[in-house]
């Protein structure tokens, strides 16, 4: 299981351009300046650190922090 | 031994600007420069074949006079986008083109980004079994043939390109052992489907890439008895400059890892030794090179001079 504060020191690690204490928990990713690239890297890290694995069909419900969380929280036996 | 003599490479001169597309495709400069880290790709002409960028890296290494074309009694060529219809072999057609000698072994080896390192160690061993002296090892794949112009996976990424390595019992780099990786379930991450053109899951590709790719340095490393903070440099396939600064930075050798791909981007199988010719410092004595993609596939090994 991710907690908010791990899920926001994965995003500050893979996108150090942006203030991720701040980032708003229920906007989207690609509204708050986190591309493609960026996304694919805290997916990697989840998966690594977390072991919450998204397949590609449930990349709509992971695309906020909000998102990742619930969906973490589905997924518990995994992660 | 059968080592790596000299390395000659032909960019077409013509280029495409990413950042002229980039409304087009609704990105921001700072994602064409610091992430794909690719400003432009080079483009072959319509009418330029697989063979005549062969070609034209040849006269290259022909006009340092270090080889004569007569001497030549090997030719590979790492292609997924051969000549006309892939038969007969673009191998078959540079051998013709540059009017080489009869006898000359000559075949083409069907693989993506990690071809040129796995081309070594195929045309070397081939070389040393059947005593040959002075084999070239091409690369050349345009994936202008096959990239949908309007895809932003892929339009912005990959550029013409071809080089040649002459390989001979007089090396200047010696090629050390190599770390293979073919790993199963991801054939259809990068593939040309039914509609001709290339797809690419970059998310796939992603994650295939910065795991596998420091995995299998670090064997590589371990393989030929040498600490990765030995290692004067790391010449990685040039991907991306996102993907190249993902390894390095895992790996901890970002400082000896260059990306000099952002003028005419990647290149496929002919990245690694363009990087070599142009990123490789005459004082480094050892460089490890990983080719990794298409497969999904990894190879790797380490050059000493």
């Amino acid at each position: 299981m991710v907690s908010e504060a791990q899920l926001r020191t994965i995003i500050a690690e893979a996108v150090p351009t942006i203030d991720a204490a701040k980032l708003p928990a229920d906007v989207a990713f690609a509204d708050s300046g986190i591309d493609s690239l960026d996304y694919a890297a805290i997916l990697l890290a989840l998966q690594e650190r977390h072991g919450l694995v998204v397949p590609d069909e449930d990349l709509s419900r992971t695309a906020s922090i909000a998102g990742i969380l619930a969906y973490a929280a589905e997924h518990r036996s995994d992660a | 031994m059968i080592g790596i003599t000299d390395i000659a490479y032909h960019l077409p001169g013509k280029r495409i600007s990413n950042i002229a597309r980039k409304q087009e495709f609704a990105l921001a400069d700072n994602f064409i420069t610091e992430k794909l880290g690719i400003t432009a790709v080079a483009r072959k002409n319509d009418e330029q074949e697989t063979s005549d960028l062969c070609v034209e890296a040849a006269r290259t290494l022909f006009s340092r006079a270090t080889l004569r074309p007569d001497e030549v009694d090997c030719v590979a060529v790492v292609t997924q986008n051969p000549d006309g219809h892939g038969l007969p072999h673009t191998a078959a057609v540079v051998h013709a083109k540059l009017e080489l000698p009869r006898h000359c072994l000559t075949f083409d080896i069907g693989l993506g980004c990690s071809g040129y390192v796995t081309g070594l160690s195929v045309v070397a061993a081939s070389m040393e079994r059947e005593h040959l002296r002075r084999g070239l090892l091409f690369t050349a794949d345009p994936y202008s043939k096959i990239v949908d112009p309007t895809d932003r996976n892929t339009a912005l990424l990959f550029g013409d390109a071809a080089s040649v390595t002459l390989l001979s019992d007089a090396p200047v780099w010696q090629i050390g052992r190599f770390d293979f990786v073919a790993a199963t379930g991801q054939r259809d991450a990068l593939s040309v489907q039914a509609d001709g053109l290339l797809h690419m899951n970059g998310r796939a590709v992603f994650d295939f890439s910065a795991t596998a790719v420091p995995a299998s340095i670090r064997r590589t490393a371990e393989l030929n008895g040498i600490a990765l903070a030995e290692i004067d440099r790391f010449v990685l396939h040039q991907g991306s400059r996102y993907i190249v600064g993902t390894i390095a930075t895992r790996l901890g050798v970002r400082d000896r890892t260059p990306f000099d791909a952002a003028n005419y981007g990647n290149t496929v199988s002919s990245s690694i030794p363009i990087a070599l010719a142009r990123a490789v410092a005459a004082s480094d004595r050892s460089v490890l090179i990983s080719g990794f993609g298409v497969g999904l596939n990894v190879a790797s090994t380490l050059l000493r001079r």
